[in-house]
């Protein structure tokens, strides 16, 4: 009974601590970018990757890939994941890619998915400036 | 000794799958627009469906059309939002009970709506781009 009680709490220690957890992937004409070959001098810090909905007309960029995130709450006892977490797990993955910045970031809408009781999908598309 | 395979566990399964369907689905974030590398004026303007009247508008016509469809986006996202909540408690009673489950609202239009807004952002984002407006 004690033993049973100890599992138990300790699986919903683990499970408070990770209120949410996320998934991404990259790619670029339909094919999967390799982050792998992504040098760590290349890659860039996440809190200075510009976000925004538009589009960039006052640099000239290149496009790395297309970059889509999911990210989704733990159990159904946790907050729904917002726009925002969306954001830096974008702003993240665009960092691991040495991305400048993300145009066109669009989210979808908060729901039940396969994997999870609650899930937001975001989307952008990862760009490098030209100096 | 249950196995996975047994009926009670199949009840299960099929309950949880019907829930899912049932209990507000997630929506997708809408397609990013095609890249305009290595592609034509006309081909984009073909691919985003944008037409004549479109193309003769002004910056000043195009921000002030952007800032309703930022509206429109919002109000559709606070329909969505206001029965989330809602869809949530179906969601666990749902789990314990199934009939609460068929209370849930899918707000299928709206989603719909924010879909073809969002088209309709990237047509504005791309006519501004192409006549250089701030």
């Amino acid at each position: 009974m004690f033993n049973k009680a100890i599992v138990i709490f300790s699986l919903m220690f683990l499970v408070s601590a990770c209120s949410t957890w996320s998934d991404s992937q990259v790619t670029n004409d339909g094919k999967a970018v390799e982050i792998a070959s992504i040098s760590e001098s290349e890659k860039k810090d996440p809190s200075k990757i510009i976000l925004t909905d538009g589009d960039i007309t006052d640099k000239k960029y290149s496009v790395i890939g297309d970059i889509e995130v999911t990210v989704n709450k733990t159990t159904i006892f946790n907050a729904d994941p917002t726009p925002e977490m969306v954001n830096e797990a974008l702003k993240e993955k665009a960092a691991e890619i040495g991305a400048d910045a993300v145009i066109f970031v669009r989210h979808g809408s908060v729901g039940v998915s396969f994997f999870s009781w609650g899930a937001l999908e975001g989307k952008g598309r990862a760009v490098v400036f030209n100096d | 000794m249950p196995t996975y395979c047994n009926k009670q566990f199949r009840g299960y399964f099929i309950t949880l799958l019907t829930l899912l369907l049932l209990v507000g689905c997630a929506r997708s974030a809408p397609d990013l627009p095609i890249s305009r590398a290595n592609k034509s004026d006309a081909e984009i303007i073909k691919t985003l469906n944008i037409d004549e009247d479109d193309l003769s508008k002004v910056c000043e016509e195009l921000d002030s059309e952007l800032t309703k469809v930022n509206e429109a986006i919002e109000d559709n996202e606070l329909v969505i939002k206001g029965d989330r909540v809602k869809n949530q408690i179906v969601g666990y009673l749902g789990a314990l009970f199934i009939f609460p489950a068929f209370g849930a609202d899918n707000n299928d239009e709206a989603k719909e709506n924010l879909s073809n807004l969002q088209f309709r952002k990237d047509q504005l984002y791309y006519l501004k781009s192409r006549k250089s407006c701030k």
